[in-house]
């Protein structure tokens, strides 16, 4: 990468290749939402953060995301204040330097990364507040879409 | 839960179209600095001739009041088709390489640093885009001498940049130090023809590098983006060595160090050069992964007919150049 200009390809700094053994599939405002992840506790914490778990992640899902840890990170995941910026087929959530999330609205594709201390041995308050944070503002934009659509 | 703040995107002030390897960009922007400064950089190469129909992507950045740092801080993260760049502190450049659209958000004071821009921002942001448009970013060096270009390939520490400036000091023109971007120049089919383009980058140089040009003591080495402290300076100003923008492939050389003093070029397969220059590439997967297969089809064709060679070189710079000089103009 340009990408190339800080890194080799080879040591896949951007850390896109990331295995994300984990999956749960959710039932949220009526959208069946598959997530892959590193950790269960993503899991649990989209669980608690009003998702409803499903059967079988194999099944169809309207939406599939993709949430890698960012073991150890520097960002405090609690804290964090969402920032959303929207443009016409995408919706990104900064909640902190090191946490995003980022939503394709024509495909309902999304992927993001989110910070895990290193020492998570029971789960993470900031991984409840960053799938709330995130279905918060995903719920709210395309509520607002919607609302557009319904005026214009 | 905090609330989010929504910032709409739509808000640009100017529009313009560039080029980036042959494809036309649309940048849209709020920041007049931001605007004037994608002008300067792209400007040489908006003459080179070429029909854009459509902007194949778009970059919109977005200036915000904030006071946040704006200190070097480099963070990229990618998965799935989406990439999240950050430079400093207070800004943040999504990108979609579905929609082949990023979008960004910098503090006023990093719009008017057009030295960070032309060096790292729009060559790092450019560099991650490339597969979504495809374009395939190879890790070595391009001169041109008589519209033929030379791809110098190597790893980190092979002696590109180096080797590069001294080359360019003997008449070559510099298209690039460390990496050169493969381009079809038309949709037409496989047999397109593949150019190699340069983007108008700061030649970066180690320390040391100032015992074999005395040139570079005029400036300082700095912080460059990945941490090393390096001597990133503008190859016409400080050397006075012209810029090419885009040759075809004609040969392609391996840079290897070698451990006994002295320097030896001998032909290669061109197998071997491909593969050398295909490792380099990131695989890219998923919805992606015909992008990453087309920038190896890139790679493949822009060498085809190139012939291969590797060079070993343990000497000065200057003596090194004259020998390569001397060995492909032999072999031309």
């Amino acid at each position: 990468m340009a990408s190339h200009l800080f890194f080799h390809s080879q040591t896949d700094m951007m850390q896109r290749r990331t295995l994300l053994p984990f999956c749960g599939r959710f039932l949220w405002r009526g959208t069946y939402v598959s997530i892959r992840t590193d950790s269960q506790f993503v899991l649990l914490a989209a669980e608690q953060a009003g998702l409803l778990p499903q059967a079988a992640c194999d099944s169809e899902s309207d939406m599939h995301w993709e949430i890698a840890c960012e073991w150890g990170g520097t960002a405090s995941g609690s804290d964090s204040m969402c920032r959303a910026i929207a443009d016409v087929h995408s919706l990104f959530l900064s909640m902190g330097r090191e946490q995003w999330f980022a939503l394709d609205l024509e495909t309902g594709d999304g992927a993001g990364f989110i910070v895990v201390p290193q020492d998570d041995a029971c789960g993470d308050p900031g991984a409840v507040k960053y799938l709330r944070d995130l279905t918060h503002n995903i719920a709210n934009f395309m509520g607002n879409e919607m609302g557009r659509n319904e005026r214009s | 839960m905090s609330a989010a703040d929504t910032v709409e995107t739509a808000l640009a002030l100017s529009t313009q179209q560039v080029l980036f390897a042959g494809h036309a960009i649309e940048i849209r922007t709020n920041s007049p600095q931001v605007a004037r400064c994608a002008q300067q950089y792209f400007n040489p190469i908006q003459h080179v001739e070429s029909n854009p129909t459509a902007s194949r992507a778009s970059i919109t950045i977005h200036v915000r009041d904030t006071d946040e740092l704006c200190d070097n801080a480099p963070f990229f993260r990618a998965r799935g088709h989406f990439a999240l760049a950050r430079f400093t502190r207070g800004d943040s450049f999504w990108l979609n390489l579905r929609t082949r659209e990023i979008v960004g958000e910098c503090s006023a004071e990093l719009a008017d640093d057009s030295r960070r821009w032309r060096a790292h921002i729009f060559p790092a942001l450019l560099g991650i885009l490339s597969a979504a448009i495809d374009v395939a970013p190879v890790h070595a060096a391009c001169l041109v001498r008589e519209g033929r270009g030379i791809l110098l390939a190597g790893h980190s520490g092979a002696g590109k940049s180096t080797l590069t400036i001294a080359m360019a000091r003997r008449g070559y023109a510099l298209l690039a130090d460390d990496w050169t971007y493969l381009s079809a120049t038309e949709d037409s089919g496989a047999r397109a023809d593949v150019q190699a383009w340069g983007l108008p980058v700061p030649v970066k140089l180690l320390p040391d590098a100032d015992a074999f040009f005395g040139e570079l003591l005029a400036f300082r080495t700095d912080c460059s983006l990945n941490g090393e402290i390096a001597y990133e300076v503008w190859p016409e100003e400080c050397f006075g060595i012209s810029r090419s923008l885009r040759s075809a492939v004609s040969s392609v050389v391996l840079l290897e160090r070698a451990s006994k003093q002295g320097c030896s070029m001998i032909p290669i397969a061109r197998g071997k050069a491909v593969a050398h220059l295909q490792a380099e590439i990131e695989p890219l997967e998923g919805t992606l992964a015909e992008c990453y297969k087309r920038q190896l089809d890139l790679i493949q064709h822009a060498v085809e007919g190139a012939p291969c060679y590797r060079f070993s070189f343990n000497d000065h710079p200057d003596r090194v150049a004259e020998t390569l000089d001397r060995a492909l103009a032999s072999v031309s």
